[in-house]
């Protein structure tokens, strides 16, 4: 779809280059956490700094960002590679008409809201033939969604339901429906305008040629990564191979003028709907890799929006193309979800996922400004940068606003995730009664019978923290039964080789009774290391955490169940 | 499954001692320091302050004139046992039935010898709940007839 710049930098620009992805890295992650603490999605601080190092402080140039093309190509094609992993036959089975129905009406109400709206205001300050050049190319630009920001958001606020199933479908199909409806329109006000390169049909033959050889190169490359994955045991092969046969869906894509974003989702879709567990394991390792690729790319998305020179119907063309890409995509979809009889959720919210526009539209905007000049050019330019900017920005706020509402934010948590924002006392058992150090046998035994715990604190008569006692320690008495009565809990008690506090966050807990080897860590006051508090079970949390995840999953299976299919 | 102990293995001759103590507290510093040198013991202190706490949570006097002092700590190497033989039954122990102690035994094992301990302890309180080696002991003339009378029977 874009060129890829050949450019080779001297070796001091090289260094340059790394230098400015590190820094477009370390800031694009210090301004996500910035934006998180506002409750605003992480994408947008990416994009703020982009706009700052970008077109306000001129850190990135538009040299720089030509040089790092190829590594744009490269973040669109993981992100397509993980988009197709979510699109799994169950969604379509499900989903199927649905999608196809709202996809087709949140398009096309775009695309007609926004032509019109942009054709009118276009007659009014140049010719028709101009305003109708100008009306088809915003008018299918719109229609495209950004994959990348929408999972972008999906992911970080872990959302599961049918909400996210179909604006996942939604999101992933946006691109072909777009690029389709870029081909139409473009190829017509090319025509039109009398600067068309080969005329209708011949651009609509390589529109055709564009999506499916992308299709079919993704899937043989699918069953070839299947086949390899089957016989790959360890997890960094298991990356290497996947990302090593994206990357080379990328380059087949480039050097075959295919699109890098569907041939490389029909690698995820083929994979994910192949593949064994061991297999799908590739997208789960994949994503942890994609980090600093997203805060890269993202960055560089804001770094190229540059929204200075705007004259008196820039400013009109752009507010035509935001409202008419938002009230479009969302009566649109609404129009959709209600003749295809989806859920209310999707109904109601879908619409509002759906605004955010990004490298699409602008790879959409950078192919059809190739085939413009002079002042339509510009005039493209700077309303699809300035429309995108906007959209882009707000966007991804109301897919959170929209998951939230749907009721399916938190839902598509894993035990990792909750161990990772949990503290210990959020699964900290505090009901487990401190044994005294005198304790005989006997009275122990009584007290274990009546409880409910695998492991019980002992304490001296200033209450302070001794020992553990477990119910393996218990159960050595067993054969020597002849000593309980006069055996006491200090005689069976373990020492206490490592504490936790309440406020430790759970994961570095787990960490410390992982490499002391103990199922159990007695938890002491943060004020007072010798003063308990209750007994973390590695067992027991790991079990209430699975019942929490099992839970959330319910709750998201709930909602398919209302599902009308 | 853990071999029984043998207490030949814990308990050597140099290690049994007669004594002429009056009251618990002088008999059980004696048999300290008598424990305390032996090399499987690192820290003669941290041995004292264990015996007497653990007294103090309940006495070890564990009946039939017999007390059985026990400590696990990790200052000891592996398990490790002395004898003491009261020429003057010692009537302050508080034990379980209040009979007066003409025999104590003092243990210590390691922190994590949870089942040796275990086993050595209940290995010695079965074996005396023999009534003739009781007496046998209390009679023993001298600390390697002692020695004798108590590893006799696993040798």
């Amino acid at each position: 779809m874009i060129d890829v710049l050949a450019t080779t930098p001297t070796e001091g620009e090289e260094l340059n280059i790394i230098l400015l992805i590190g820094i477009a890295i370390f800031g694009g992650t210090i301004g996500a956490r910035i934006f998180q603490r506002l409750r605003i999605p992480r994408i947008v601080g990416y994009v703020a700094i982009g706009i700052i190092l970008g077109p306000l402080f001129g850190v990135i140039s538009e040299r720089t960002i030509q040089d790092l093309e190829p590594f744009n190509m490269f973040a669109l094609g993981i992100i397509g590679f993980l988009i197709g992993g979510e699109l799994k036959r169950e969604i379509f089975v499900k989903f199927g008409g649905q999608v196809f129905s709202i996809l087709l009406f949140e398009g096309l109400a775009a695309c007609l809201l926004v032509g019109a709206l942009s054709f009118g205001i276009m007659w009014y300050f140049a010719d028709w033939k101009t305003a109708l050049a100008v009306a088809v190319v915003f008018g299918a630009i719109c229609a495209a969604t950004d994959p990348a920001s929408t999972m972008s958001v999906l992911w970080e606020y872990k959302t599961r339901g049918p909400l996210t199933s179909m604006l996942t479908a939604i999101v992933a199909l946006d691109d072909a429906l777009a690029l389709v409806l870029y081909t139409i329109c473009v190829s017509v006000a090319g025509v039109v305008i009398g600067h068309g390169e080969a005329g209708f049909f011949p651009a609509l033959l390589r529109s055709f040629y564009e999506i499916a050889g992308s299709l079919a190169v993704g899937v043989a490359a699918g069953f070839l990564l299947n086949w390899i994955l089957n016989r790959t045991e360890e997890p960094e092969r298991v990356l290497v191979f996947s990302i090593s046969l994206a990357l080379l869906i990328i380059g087949v894509a480039i050097t075959r003028e295919l699109d890098v974003i569907i041939s490389s989702m029909a690698l995820g879709v083929t994979l994910t709907n192949l593949g064994s567990k061991r297999v799908l394991s590739s997208f789960a390792l994949v994503h942890r890799f994609a980090a600093p690729v997203y805060v890269l790319f993202f960055v560089i998305v804001g770094a190229r929006l540059n929204i200075s020179n705007m004259g008196p119907q820039v400013g009109l063309l752009v507010t035509a193309y935001v409202i008419g890409s938002v009230v479009g995509k969302t009566s649109g979809a609404w129009w959709g979800a209600v003749r295809s009889k989806s859920v209310p959720t999707i109904r109601k919210y879908l619409g509002f996922c759906l605004y955010q526009q990004g490298t699409i539209a602008i790879a959409l905007l950078l192919m059809a400004t190739s085939r413009f000049n002079g002042e339509i050019r510009d005039t493209m330019l700077s309303v699809i940068i300035a429309g995108v900017f906007v959209l882009q920005l707000a966007g991804p706020m109301f897919v959170k606003i929209g998951a939230k509402k749907a009721g399916e934010v938190g839902l598509n948590i894993t035990e990792e995730d909750l161990i990772r924002s949990y503290k210990v006392e959020d699964v900290l058992d505090d009901k487990v009664p401190a044994i005294s150090a005198g304790l005989s046998l006997n009275e122990l035994i009584k007290v274990v019978a009546n409880t409910n715990s695998y492991c019980y604190p002992v304490v001296d008569n200033a209450g302070k923290l001794t020992g553990v006692i477990t119910l393996d320690g218990i159960m050595n008495t067993f054969a020597t039964q002849e000593l309980n009565d006069w055996l006491v809990a200090l005689d069976i008690a373990e020492p206490v080789s490592e504490k936790a506090v309440p406020q430790m966050p759970l994961s570095e807990a787990f960490e410390k009774a992982k490499e002391m080897d103990v199922e159990f860590l007695p938890a002491v006051a943060p004020d007072d290391a010798e003063k308990y508090v209750g007994i973390l079970s590695v067992r027991s949390a790991h079990r209430r955490l699975a019942a929490e995840v099992l839970a959330k999953q319910k709750e998201a299976d709930r909602m398919y169940a209302h599902q009308v299919t | 499954m853990l071999k029984e102990p043998e207490l030949a293995n814990v308990l050597v001759p140099q290690r049994v001692l007669i004594l002429d103590s009056k009251n618990k507290r002088d008999a059980l510093l004696t048999l300290i320091n008598c424990l305390g040198t032996a090399p499987e013991v690192k820290d003669h202190d941290a041995l004292a302050q264990r015996i007497f706490y653990r007294e103090e949570l309940m006495s070890t006097g564990i009946g039939m004139g017999i007390a059985v002092p026990h400590v696990r700590l990790a200052s000891v190497t592996s398990p490790v046992m002395c004898a003491g033989l009261c020429r003057n039954p010692i009537t302050d122990y508080q034990s379980l039935d209040g009979i007066p102690i003409h025999l104590i035994f003092m243990i210590a094992a390691g922190q994590n010898q949870h089942e040796e301990y275990l086993r050595l302890l209940s290995s010695l309180s079965l074996k005396l709940k023999c009534e003739k080696l009781r007496n046998s002991l209390i009679s023993a003339s001298d600390t390697q007839t002692f020695f004798q009378i108590l590893t006799h029977q696993e040798k």
